[in-house]
């Protein structure tokens, strides 16, 4: 490369990769922030975590109701994924909560970001329907289309939330929570 | 980089080849124009062993530029196939990525290698053509932790140093993520169940951490070896002890600081030994 081409490959790299920092651009090979960047201060006296447990994962997982009425568990073989994906997907997708990408992009920046991507005080760049995503993503892994029987329309999680006194760091209590995710036919779609 | 890139991917070796092929949840950017819709673990364990033949080549100046191509084509791949899974993106192949894509359009291995060897340059390198990839990757290396701290600052602010909860609430996590034992002890890191102890000491770990990416441009204007080698030294220990307490899987990235260094003393130790021209013979 001649000295002149290598400028204009070093003015385009790193210009794309600082409008990238600068626009909040989170996109692989660009970013702008690290996993853990978002946070707001609780000040409160108990911190909450929740408990992965890889052991029901493994044995069970979801809890996936079908078209003709039967269940059937959904643990970790039956989907062949790493573990790590699989109780991020249960415990946070399955409970609403994006990757941290999702927080980073939706939290609000101030009034340059929102002016930029032209959003309200409030208002969310990534809205995701994890309800369609998850079960739209077994049936497909599982060879399964909405018009069969064995079509999975729901599947529902549980998890146990752990709090410790922030001080002494003991555990002052636990919380189970259920949820269930339902599939709409409206979103037949998705497998055309 | 080999270690580093067997840390990133690992987890896909484990699964069954002749299993499902699971549907992503949320594929990355590229998988959704190019329509890669599956996690096919076969693929994933080629690309990897693809991957790690690449970086091995790459390093010993076989094919160099050839090389740093199917490591960039390779990381795209397993990289997109670990994260649309569940549609979490980490960062850590950032820095190699980029480094990698500078080396690909310079004139490396064109010295000291085996591509040299196989076919002696005409030309010698001029001085520009040998050190913009290591500079621009050096701007390219403290920009990347420079982002990291002004993301916090535009994002948290104080509240990631405040009280040390910040930190309190990661190493907590890492602790207790797996749920308590029969014996009331942490199933997961107790060393991390220690340190979330420490509110005074979590204080000043998140100040430094703001200190160290805020300020990492100036390892760029320090002269002397001995205090680059402090700092970047320091930056490493960060790294160690995130894995350690925290898993985050950084901990082989500051093999790229020696981008920072010049090595062709080290070169020049060991030429002898290999039978090659040392680096600065070839000035």
């Amino acid at each position: 490369m001649s000295r002149r081409a290598v400028c204009v490959l070093l003015a385009a790299f790193f210009a794309a990769n600082w409008a990238a920092a600068i626009a909040r651009v989170d996109q692989f090979p660009l970013t702008w922030a690290p996993m853990y960047s978002v946070y707001r201060y609780r000040g409160t006296e108990t911190l909450a975590m929740v408990r992965k447990d890889k052991v029901f994962l493994r044995e069970r997982g979801w809890l996936a109701r079908r078209r003709d009425g039967a269940e059937e568990w959904m643990p970790i073989s039956r989907l062949n994924i790493p573990m790590r994906s699989f109780w991020r997907i249960y415990y946070e997708r399955s409970f609403g909560s994006g990757s941290m990408n999702f927080k980073h992009a939706n939290a609000d920046a101030g009034a340059f970001d929102r002016w930029l991507w032209g959003l309200e005080p409030g208002e969310k760049t990534w809205v995701v329907n994890w309800d369609r995503r998850l079960i739209g993503s077994v049936n497909h892994t599982l060879g399964r289309s909405p018009q069969d029987p064995e079509f999975i329309v729901s599947l529902a999680a549980s998890r146990e939330t752990l709090r410790f006194d922030r001080e002494t760091l003991e555990l002052v209590g636990r919380k189970q929570r259920e949820v269930v995710l339902r599939w709409d036919d409206a979103w037949r779609g998705d497998f055309e | 980089m080999l270690p580093f890139h067997v840390l990133q991917y690992y987890t896909l070796l484990g699964l069954d080849w002749t299993g499902p092929k699971f549907w992503f949840v949320h594929p990355i950017w590229y998988f959704e124009w190019l329509g890669i819709q599956r996690l096919d673990p076969a693929l994933a364990a080629l690309a990897l062993a693809t991957l790690l033949i690449a970086t091995t080549t790459f390093a010993l100046g076989y094919r160099t530029r050839l090389s740093a191509v199917v490591c960039l084509v390779a990381i795209a791949l397993l990289k997109g196939m670990r994260d649309s899974v569940a549609g979490d993106v980490h960062h850590r192949e950032l820095v190699p990525f980029a480094v990698l894509f500078l080396f690909a359009f310079s004139r490396c291995g064109d010295v000291d290698s085996l591509d040299a060897r196989r076919r002696p340059e005409t030309r010698e390198l001029e001085e520009w053509e040998s050190s913009w990839p290591i500079k621009a990757a050096q701007l390219h290396i403290a920009s990347f932790y420079f982002w990291s701290g002004l993301a916090k600052w535009r994002m948290t602010g104080w509240d990631w140093i405040r009280d040390g909860e910040r930190l309190q609430v990661l190493l907590l996590n890492r602790s207790f993520r797996f749920g308590i034992g029969p014996d009331g002890e942490p199933e997961g890191n107790p060393l991390a169940l220690w340190f979330s102890h420490q509110t005074e000491l979590l204080i000043l770990l998140a100040l430094a951490t703001f200190v160290m990416e805020l300020g990492f441009h100036l390892v760029l204007w320090m002269r002397a070896a001995g205090l680059r080698a402090l700092f970047l030294g320091g930056v490493t220990l960060f790294h160690v002890a995130n894995y350690v307490l925290m898993k985050v899987k950084f901990v082989f990235l500051p093999v790229v600081f020696a981008v920072f260094f010049d090595l062709s003393p080290l070169l020049d130790r060991i030429a002898p030994v290999l039978g090659r021209r040392s680096a600065r013979g070839t000035e």
